[in-house]
């Protein structure tokens, strides 16, 4: 689901850039020194997931987990994500340094969203609620991503029909993973969801 | 002479990559340039548009990857010429190929050779080894070409360092001001 350089506008990578960019002030207001361990742990969970290829019909995709990093930090998911999204574009060229503002914003504002959505519920059953933010999250990242191409491609029905298409059996992998993941922390290690108390 | 014509069956491939990550190789055969996209885990990128533009950005040759995610075409007129290989979901990457001398040049080349019989046939043969082993050089390099362009486990972990080490100097950043 990254962009790469050379296929959006300057229109859309400018309010991409700037989403970004409030986002990353306002997730770097909300940072307290606490945070900074969980912050760098769940970067790196993002930085990674995208390496494990999951070969789809045409095309091969990965997976994002933006909803586990959604549910857990809201809006320092924007700092963490735009990390990983950077240290991709430099190591591995996935993306783009001029898309790097749209591919942020596409990944971290159904995190926000999710944050805001599935928490809440995360108490009553931290499996499903995982589940749900898992999955939502890549939907939503799709049709931001489909909206974004839409500018330049203009066939919007049928590219978020291939995007959708090509990602609901990964948002369903990464539902369950996410899903796993938060009934495994809240196990072994609570203050990672709900800080220390 | 025989310079100018060792530079014409010189060896020519190229790659230029950059997107999430799929990959072009491009390399010339015989009189045909053969492309093959793939994905950075070597899957083959089917289906997916190319176009191909000359030295002017003219687009002179558009078509489609087969199932391998391979693609060829006679090679054009022109001196240089650049690839464009666009996937969907916002994946594109580029290659571009300096085709060097045309073929006019390559038959009048030839045409010179008629004087020195002898030369031309030790030219046939030189011409044939040399496809062979361009050949053969092609295949090597495709498969050095992938594995360069394979996710190392040691990038991995270096940026688990780099994200410790960034966060890390936000957070110092920080506790200075509060001072």
């Amino acid at each position: 689901m990254h962009i790469s350089e050379g296929i959006l506008s300057g229109q859309i990578l400018g309010i991409g850039a700037s989403i970004t960019l409030a986002g990353t002030f306002i997730g770097l207001k909300d940072l307290k020194f606490e945070d900074y361990p969980k912050v760098s742990l769940l970067s790196s969970a993002f930085f990674v997931a995208s390496l494990i290829h999951i070969p789809i019909g045409p095309t091969s995709t990965h997976l994002v987990l933006n909803g586990l990093v959604g549910i857990i930090l809201g809006w320092k998911s924007f700092p963490s994500i735009l990390l990983a999204l950077f240290l991709q574009a430099i190591l591995f060229q996935f993306g783009g340094l001029t898309s790097l503002g749209v591919n942020t914003a596409n990944m971290a504002i159904p995190a926000v969203i999710s944050y805001y959505l599935f928490r809440p519920f995360l108490k009553k059953n931290y499996f499903f609620s995982g589940f749900l933010s898992g999955f939502f999250s890549i939907i939503f990242s799709c049709f931001l991503v489909a909206f974004s191409l839409y500018f330049t491609e203009k066939y919007f029905i049928n590219l978020a029909k291939t995007i959708f298409i090509a990602h609901i059996p990964v948002s369903i992998v990464e539902g369950i993973i996410t899903g796993f993941i938060l009934t495994f922390l809240n196990k072994t290690k609570k203050e990672i969801i709900w800080g220390e108390k | 002479m025989k310079n100018e014509k060792n530079n014409i069956f010189i060896f020519n491939f190229s790659f230029f990559v950059f997107a999430h990550k799929i990959n072009i190789f491009s390399y010339k055969e015989g009189q045909k340039i053969f492309v093959e996209g793939y994905f950075s885990d070597g899957k083959p990128c089917k289906n997916s548009e190319i176009i191909v533009f000359d030295e002017k950005n003219n687009k002179i040759i558009e078509g489609k990857t087969d199932e391998q995610g391979f693609f060829s075409f006679n090679i054009p007129e022109t001196s240089k010429i650049k690839i464009v290989l666009i996937s969907d979901i916002g994946h594109k990457v580029e290659s571009e190929m300096k085709l060097q001398e045309k073929l006019i040049e390559r038959k009048t080349i030839r045409e010179n050779e008629r004087i020195e019989e002898k030369q031309i046939q030790q030219n046939i043969d030189e011409e044939k080894i040399r496809e062979i082993i361009e050949k053969e050089i092609n295949k090597i390099l495709k498969e050095i070409e992938k594995e360069r362009q394979r996710v190392k486990i040691h990038e991995i972990i270096s940026a688990f360092g780099y994200i410790l080490g960034i966060f890390g100097i936000i957070l110092y950043l920080r506790n200075q001001n509060k001072k």
